[in-house]
């Protein structure tokens, strides 16, 4: 990238708790965010362990439960970032989400679809339904004037969204951009996983031998982001830089991943070379990791061909938070920044036996090192690949 | 307009019927977009075309009726980026899905998929191999203009920072009136395709004087000359 964007603000919520240090205890400590479902009965499609937000009377007061869980993130990277009133009429909201506000409405639509009474046609209910509504929403609220983006690429939106705001600022369209994503849990996304068979009754467990399925997550996790000059301009503080990325298309299967993670391997190579960087400088790997069967063989592949004078150490923190697919490509990234600040290598909680066939063997505990360069992985349906290179920065 | 990114084919699929660069106007006879059949649009095999979603459908006939088989060389298709703009996305298959969680109903794993846009715009990654940045945009507001200029604009910054050398916009929905009926939301059936391509002359007679597709060529080139 001819400008170097770099990373001002974090904001987190997940299974794994509010902010950056309930999410870096999790990684130290190797901990699953996963549990029973109490949001909604489940007996239909069987009981899976997810990565439910346990955030009480804040959660159910919210005008949905996605707005609920963006909110307090937003307030978090922007506070962090030392951004004040007068910041805001400059700074662009780029949103990664597919469910939008499905929680509240699916009950609603089922109803309707059956020919059942409701009253829900005078409760504003569509208002709040469609994912752009979502990020209008959310900028109203935090009085954002700059451009907004909703990025909605499954399970690759919210790192779609990293890179679409770094897009902007290059363009000069916006003078920060708050970017990242947020899904909550709703039956659409559990009934719909447990339908494909791609949910694992033990929980999630990344490039394990065993591995039988994702685990579902909710969250949310958005960065502020800035041009370098303008950050250091202001006298705030970069936590690290979004040094590159790219964005490609497996062109194979609507739903399933190459088999030889082609289109997987081309965007970390095309990241790479964009970031400048030598696949040897890279010091760990936040892979997308979900756990099934298909991905996680596949991604091995582009490992292990990207990589090819040596596999960097890797891991997939998905069972830390759950697959929380629109946001989960933020999360990872605030991960990853995680990890280039505090010197860090997360563990891949859930591994316990090699896959001979993926040939490649995960972190298996989070370790103290000296990380510098961190390239994240995070893949969609529609044989979308998202990568995002970020590298540590002085000070 | 900028001299960088040309436009290269056109395509708009609604209830009316289909007009494009590569295809001469004409109606559905029956049963309007929802009971349209490929064999009886394009004289190409596409026998996976019956899995498609309504959404997936009106994106691959408009995109075929952009002329996206002859507008794109081989060697431009592994940089070839996919970019959808819509307000209601697959609003018409979560409908349909969430029939299906009704008590005494099935969820059906054929549907699921359908319920993320980026699905439709796979299946058309996956019938012209194209292997570019793939972008799907939610818009919150109900202007069909903001919508395209939105896809528009996404597909020009992708082309001018070089991270595509060619470009298939997507822009429109699908909700049809039945299930638009069950939602309060008014029937929203029509997607437009265009075809840009970085570098070289603009493809003359793009709209073939057709109305529909010389106001569609106009916002295109207004969006396309602002870089």
């Amino acid at each position: 990238m001819s400008e170097r964007i770099v990373i001002t603000g974090l904001g987190i919520l997940s299974a794994a708790g509010r902010g950056l240090d309930a999410t870096r205890a999790t990684l130290r400590e190797g901990r699953s965010g996963l549990g029973s479902l109490t949001l909604f009965d489940s007996t239909r499609c069987g009981h899976f362990p997810v990565g439910e937000v346990r955030a009480g009377e804040e959660l159910a007061q919210a005008r949905s439960r996605t707005v609920a869980l963006a909110l307090p993130t937003l307030h978090d990277a922007w506070a962090q970032a030392g951004l004040g009133d007068g910041d805001r009429a400059e700074t662009a909201l780029c949103l990664g989400t597919c469910v939008g506000g499905m929680p509240e409405t699916e009950e609603v639509l089922g109803k309707l679809v059956a020919g059942e009474e409701t009253d829900a046609r005078d409760e504003g209910v569509w208002g709040r339904h469609e994912c752009g509504a979502t990020t209008a929403y959310l900028a109203r609220e935090l009085g954002l004037e700059g451009p907004s983006l909703t990025l909605s690429t499954a399970c690759s939106s919210s790192a779609q969204a990293l890179a679409a705001a770094a897009d902007l600022l290059a363009a000069g369209e916006a003078r920060m951009a708050l970017a990242g994503g947020v899904d909550a849990i709703c039956r659409l996304t559990l009934h719909g996983f447990a339908s494909l068979l791609a949910m694992d009754p033990e929980g999630c467990r990344p490039f394990d031998t065993r591995r039988a399925g994702m685990s579902l997550g909710e969250g949310a996790a958005f960065c502020v982001l800035e041009r370098e000059e303008d950050a250091l301009a202001r006298g705030a503080r970069p936590l690290a830089a979004l040094a590159g990325f790219a964005n490609t298309c497996d062109a194979h299967h609507p739903t399933a991943p190459h088999p030889e993670g082609e289109g997987a391997q081309r965007a970390m190579a095309l990241a790479l070379e964009r970031a400048g960087w030598a696949p040897e400088s890279v010091d760990y790997v936040n892979a997308h990791g979900t756990g099934t069967r298909d991905n996680d063989l596949a991604e091995g592949h582009a490992l292990r061909r990207v990589f090819a004078g040596g596999v960097p150490p890797f891991s997939s923190t998905k069972r830390a938070f759950g697959h929380t697919l629109a946001a989960a490509g933020a999360i990872e990234a605030v991960v990853s920044v995680l990890a280039l600040r505090d010197g860090l290598l997360p563990g891949n909680p859930g591994f316990a036996e090699a896959d001979p066939e993926i040939g490649l063997e995960p972190l298996r505990e989070t370790t103290d090192a000296t990380v510098r360069r961190v390239l994240s992985s995070s893949f969609g349906f529609g044989g979308n690949n998202t990568v995002l290179c970020f590298e540590g920065v002085d000070g | 307009m900028s001299a960088s990114i040309r436009i290269a084919g056109l395509g708009l699929v609604d209830e009316g019927g289909l007009v494009g660069t590569a295809c001469e106007a004409r109606s559905f006879e029956q049963g309007g977009i929802a009971k349209a059949r490929w064999k009886s649009l394009f004289p190409l095999p596409n026998p996976a075309y019956r899995h498609l979603d309504l959404f997936g459908r009106c994106v691959c006939i408009a995109s075929e009726a952009a002329g996206i088989g002859r507008a794109l060389a081989d060697e431009l298709r592994r940089d070839t980026a996919l970019v959808l703009a819509t307000r209601h996305g697959c609003l018409e298959s979560d409908l349909h899905f969430a029939a299906g969680l009704a008590p005494g109903e099935r969820v059906s794993p054929a549907v699921f998929p359908y319920t993320l846009p980026s699905t439709c715009l796979g299946e058309l990654a996956i019938r012209h191999r194209l292997q570019g940045p793939l972008l799907c945009l939610m818009r919150g507001d109900d202007s069909l203009q903001a919508t395209r200029k939105s896809g528009l604009r996404e597909a020009r910054r992708l082309l001018e920072r070089g991270e595509a050398r060619a470009a298939v916009v997507c822009i429109g929905d699908c909700l049809t009136a039945e299930r638009g009926a069950q939602v309060d939301l008014p029937e929203r059936i029509g997607v437009a395709s265009v075809v840009l391509v970085a570098g070289g002359p603009e493809v003359p007679e793009l709209d073939g004087g057709d109305p529909r597709l010389a106001a569609l060529l106009a916002v295109v080139r207004e969006e396309v000359a602002a870089s």
